[in-house]
């Protein structure tokens, strides 16, 4: 897996979108996941909290299909930076609009989640960086990835049990991601693990 | 110029890390000073800069020493190996093949990390200790940005903390952006690299017989030329020097007297390309308490967990919601950013780097930023005012604007990653000074200090973010706070992504 394809932390569906239907797309990644976001962002613009189930499966579903297919495109291009993002602005707007429309309680369960997220986000940067290694695969699996946490918001606001299901949610992956962490540094601090592919560290004068 | 004699050095003290991995020198005497002797022989306080640099190499751990000169030199180099507190061995070359031919053998010859050095510079401990210490740059060559009237350190051209391209006599770079000073550490990883390039260096000198050649330099472009990571270590604030006669030498000398070492080391503690805020409101003061941590033994990463610890109290003072717990939130979280400022600075100072101490840095950084949103936003809704969606995208904005930084660096080391390496026989480095003229003159803008910090500003680093929730939250509400983070920031965000995206289609 290139560092790119590691950032975006895609889950098995968006992988399988990409493996299926991005080897069909003659499109560069980007382009994929920018026509995912934007109508997006539209209709959370438009609608607001005040959307309608339908056009906001719409809008997830839409997400999911082009930015999970982007997965099968080549991150070659001039562009390529501006996917992991991206991806993270239409997974996090995802969250936070959902957790309006459920309106009580959904907007400080939807801070929660998205923390314990943010966490990995930047685990998956840091620990490349400092350590030298990539999260195993499974935790991102357990997790999801982005798709899999955008459609399973969407269950738990059609299921009215936003609030609740979000708070639980952002616990079992905040334990999930920072427990896997420390055990990932406790065990190179022992066995004095050599970095695979360190980003160094930029020191100017 | 005062005379040096006298005058003690004022120097930093050695730290416990100093002695590390790094056990043998190689030292080339080659350079030919003004009355036709060994320039590394020149006199310093009665003895010599070969006995100086040695003594400090002794100092630093290093156990062996080669010693590489000119035929009919041995006899005056002599007294400055003799009694130098290490093993140090005379090697005799007639020419620059022969140089690098003999790097090549003690390459081949034994395991461990290499210093190979110019024997004579006269150069700050401090500036050898941090190349020797530093655990994250393996390979790594000392440089300055800083203009250094010598003509003898060749040109380099440093990207993302590397050393891409590199001069000599025979070879040239495009657009250079420091000068290497002589000094490069090889890990014991790279030393069958530093064996084959010698040996590519040796024909190659052999073929090109005509000027006579600095091997050290030659070393470092075989070194880069053959697609080794090459760390850019700077000098920083510290003194570097290569006298080439006796008066140039008593210069250094009194120069070098008249600098306080520690306090250099002080200055050099403070990143140079901090921002505004940080730069004039936090790091005068920061570095003092670096100092103190220091003397008091405590390690960054005991700084960094005290700075968390002040960060959560900052946002339990939010949650109250009351004037008076907004207020002491916004102190608070000054104190937790000027001590997360002392961490880098006493890790710099005292030169105690952990890949685990930067990773919980960065991670504790994050922490204490969303925790406050948290905080504030408690605070918001005990006060009646619902903020908890402007935070949620206060958080979801600044993951997005790191994620473009990151993301961007990524790019950066792949590209770094797939230039090509011209061959020895190239004179020119093959890049044709690739940047778009846009791009090169929006950069060049950076020499002005003024524009630099305003171009910083405009992209609302944590200094100035944090300010910012102090400001906002102390005199006027949560609310506020997260409505000028998402406005601020969110102009930031376009700002930058507009820039990358014209670098990279411009490409």
């Amino acid at each position: 897996m290139t560092a790119f394809e590691l950032c975006r932390d895609d889950g098995p569906l968006a992988r399988a979108l990409g493996a299926t239907l991005g080897r069909r797309l003659r499109l560069p990644a980007i382009a994929l996941v920018v026509s995912g976001v934007v109508p997006l962002l539209a209709v959370i613009a438009l609608e607001g909290a005040g959307a309608a189930d339908v056009a906001v499966g719409a809008a997830v579903g839409w997400l999911v299909l082009t930015a999970g297919a982007s997965r099968g495109r080549p991150h070659t291009d001039s562009l390529r930076w501006a996917v992991p993002p991206v991806l993270r602005i239409g997974e996090y707007a995802t969250v936070i609009w959902l957790a309006a429309i459920a309106g009580g309680g959904g907007p400080a369960a939807a801070f929660a989640l998205l923390a314990a997220v943010a966490f990995r986000h930047y685990d998956l940067f840091y620990r490349l960086r400092f350590l030298g290694l990539a999260p195993p695969r499974w935790v991102g699996d357990v997790a999801g990835g982005w798709e899999g946490r955008s459609i399973a918001a969407y269950v738990l606001l059609l299921a009215g049990a936003v609030p609740a299901g979000f708070f639980v949610a952002g616990g079992l992956l905040g334990a999930l991601f920072v427990g896997e962490s420390i055990a990932a540094w406790a065990r190179a601090q022992s066995t004095g693990a050599v970095a695979q592919f360190e980003i160094g560290e930029v020191e100017e004068e | 110029m005062a005379p040096a004699a006298g005058v003690p050095e004022r120097t930093h003290p050695a730290s416990p890390s100093d002695r590390v991995g790094v056990t043998t020198a190689v030292l080339f005497a080659t350079a030919e000073a003004e009355d036709g002797g060994p320039a590394a022989a020149l006199p310093w306080e009665e003895r010599s800069l070969l006995s100086r640099l040695l003594a400090q190499l002794a100092e630093l751990g290093i156990r062996s020493a080669h010693v590489i000169t000119r035929p009919g030199w041995e006899e005056s180099l002599r007294p400055s190996i003799d009694g130098s507190g290490l093993a140090a061995q005379l090697h005799v070359s007639a020419g620059t093949p022969g140089d690098v031919a003999t790097i090549a053998a003690l390459a081949t010859d034994g395991q461990g990390d290499l210093l190979v050095v110019s024997a004579g510079i006269v150069i700050h401990r401090e500036a050898l200790a941090g190349l020797l210490a530093d655990p994250r740059a393996s390979t790594g060559a000392l440089c300055t940005g800083r203009d250094i009237s010598d003509t003898f350190s060749p040109a380099a051209r440093t990207t993302q903390g590397r050393i891409v391209s590199a001069a000599s006599a025979c070879h040239e770079v495009s657009s250079p952006n420091a000068r290497f000073l002589g000094v490069i550490k090889i890990a014991g990883a790279n030393r069958a690299a530093l064996a084959d390039a010698a040996a590519r260096l040796a024909a190659f000198t052999e073929r090109n017989p005509s000027a006579p050649q600095d091997a050290v330099s030659l070393l470092l472009v075989g070194l880069v030329r053959s697609g080794v990571e090459v760390g850019a270590r700077p000098l920083r604030k510290l003194f570097w020097a290569r006298p080439l006669s006796s008066p140039e030498a008593e210069r250094a000398a009194g120069d070098i007297a008249a600098l306080d070492e520690d306090r250099l080391m002080l200055d050099s503690a403070v990143k140079a390309n901090d921002s505004f805020f940080t730069t004039f409101f936090v790091s005068p003061y920061s570095k003092y308490l670096a100092r103190w941590a220091a003397r008091r033994g405590l390690t960054p990463n005991q700084v960094t967990t005290v700075s968390l610890g002040i960060g959560v109290l900052a946002a339990a003072a939010f949650a109250t919601g009351e004037r008076a717990g907004l207020i002491a939130g916004a102190i608070l979280l000054q104190v937790s950013f000027a001590t997360d400022c002392v961490d880098g600075q006493l890790a710099r100072y005292a030169r105690m780097f952990s890949r685990l101490g930067a990773w919980l840095d960065a991670v504790f950084d994050r922490t204490k930023e969303y925790a406050v949103f948290a905080g504030l936003a408690i605070g918001a809704s005990r006060a009646g005012d619902e903020v908890w969606v402007l935070a949620g995208a206060a958080l979801a904005l600044q993951t997005a604007r790191h994620t473009i930084d990151f993301s961007y660096l990524i790019l950066e080391r792949e590209r770094l990653a797939a230039v090509r390496r011209p061959p020895l026989e190239q004179r020119g480095d093959g890049s044709s000074g690739a940047k778009q003229r846009p791009a090169v003159a929006w950069d060049m803008l950076n020499r002005s200090a003024t524009i630099r910090y305003v171009k910083q500003f405009i992209a609302f680093p944590i200094g100035e973010r944090f300010a910012v929730i102090s400001i906002t939250a102390a005199i006027a509400s949560a609310r506020t706070t997260f409505v000028v983070l998402l406005a601020w920031g969110g102009f930031a965000t376009a700002y930058k992504m507009i820039g990358r995206v014209v670098r990279s289609l411009g490409r």
